[in-house]
């Protein structure tokens, strides 16, 4: 079938375009400046709609994750309490500026001799002076102040 | 909201990783136990009180126990800190109100250690004080010998 058919075989009467071409024209043309608004505001709804939701909440998985290793640190990394001025003091039995098994011996003579015993020696806050003090001061003696190796 | 658990869930695992991490011990490594016996030698002074620290120089070395000495003053076992038995490095001490006390060359502890691997390891030992009854400080030689392999 060459072209020529093609054309005597579509050939239709002049009536009959006229009635097609109302039947299927538009009733009303667009403007074009309306029709680049639609299309701007298609694309700009699109363009919303494509970005990943996870980068709407990014602020607050940063303020999370900031908050989570801030906590972590803290309790890995936290030093030790060092051991307080007075408390220490309250442990120099002997009063030699320094807490060593001396200070032991020498508060477990008083309380063993029953001497009259000094409030200030009841290290543990307990109210008595007695043997576990004498431990709590040994105990202060023999803890590793400097850390462990 | 899903994709937010994620990323906290990796952060969380990327932070608790390193401080999870312990040192692994190495399975063919050989473990022994021994124990290591410390003296002093207070010469003509009687000991009531002492206190000294022991380091580990070499070899991996775990002190697993500490008990008292030879003399009944000091059978009790001393003062040290628990946290310290983990690790190479110890200060122990005691004291004794007792009548009868120890004179010149006597064991005052027996440490027992683990020791981890083939190296033999070195110790160091500093008496911090020997003191007498009065609780005055007295000259005093520390000195330490390895027991057997158990």
């Amino acid at each position: 079938m060459d072209s020529n058919n093609d054309k005597t075989k579509f050939q239709t009467s002049e009536q009959f375009t006229k009635d097609l071409q109302s039947l299927f024209e538009p009733k009303q043309a667009v403007w074009p400046h309306v029709d680049r608004a639609v299309m701007h505001a298609a694309a700009r709804r699109l363009r919303h709609r494509s970005r990943p939701r996870w980068k709407q909440y990014w602020p607050a998985c940063a303020a999370a994750a900031a908050v989570i290793v801030a906590g972590v640190l803290f309790l890995n990394f936290n030093p030790p309490m060092e051991t307080s001025a007075p408390l220490a003091m309250q442990e120099d039995i002997n009063r030699d500026g320094t807490v060593d098994i001396l200070d032991a011996l020498k508060l477990a003579q008083q309380i063993q001799s029953s001497d009259s015993l000094n409030p200030q020696w009841d290290t543990n806050g307990d109210g008595i002076v007695n043997q576990k003090d004498v431990d709590t001061v040994a105990m202060a003696a023999v803890r590793m102040k400097e850390g462990v190796l | 909201m899903k994709k937010t658990a994620l990323i906290m869930v990796c952060l969380l695992s990327m932070v608790s990783v390193p401080t999870a991490r312990t040192e692994s011990q190495k399975p063919s490594e050989p473990i022994r136990f021994v124990p290591l016996h410390i003296y002093i030698d207070s010469g003509q002074a009687p000991l009531a009180a002492y206190q000294f620290e022991l380091k580990t120089l070499a070899g991996h070395v775990e002190i697993v126990g500490v008990e008292g000495g030879e003399h009944p003053a000091f059978t009790h076992a001393p003062y040290y800190d628990p946290a310290a038995l983990m690790n190479n490095r110890i200060i122990i001490a005691s004291y004794s109100t007792d009548a009868q006390l120890p004179t010149g060359l006597t064991r005052i502890a027996t440490l027992h250690l683990q020791i981890t691997g083939n190296i033999e390891p070195d110790y160091e030992l500093e008496l911090t004080v020997a003191a007498d009854p009065g609780g005055r400080r007295i000259q005093a030689k520390i000195t330490y010998q390895k027991g057997d392999v158990q």
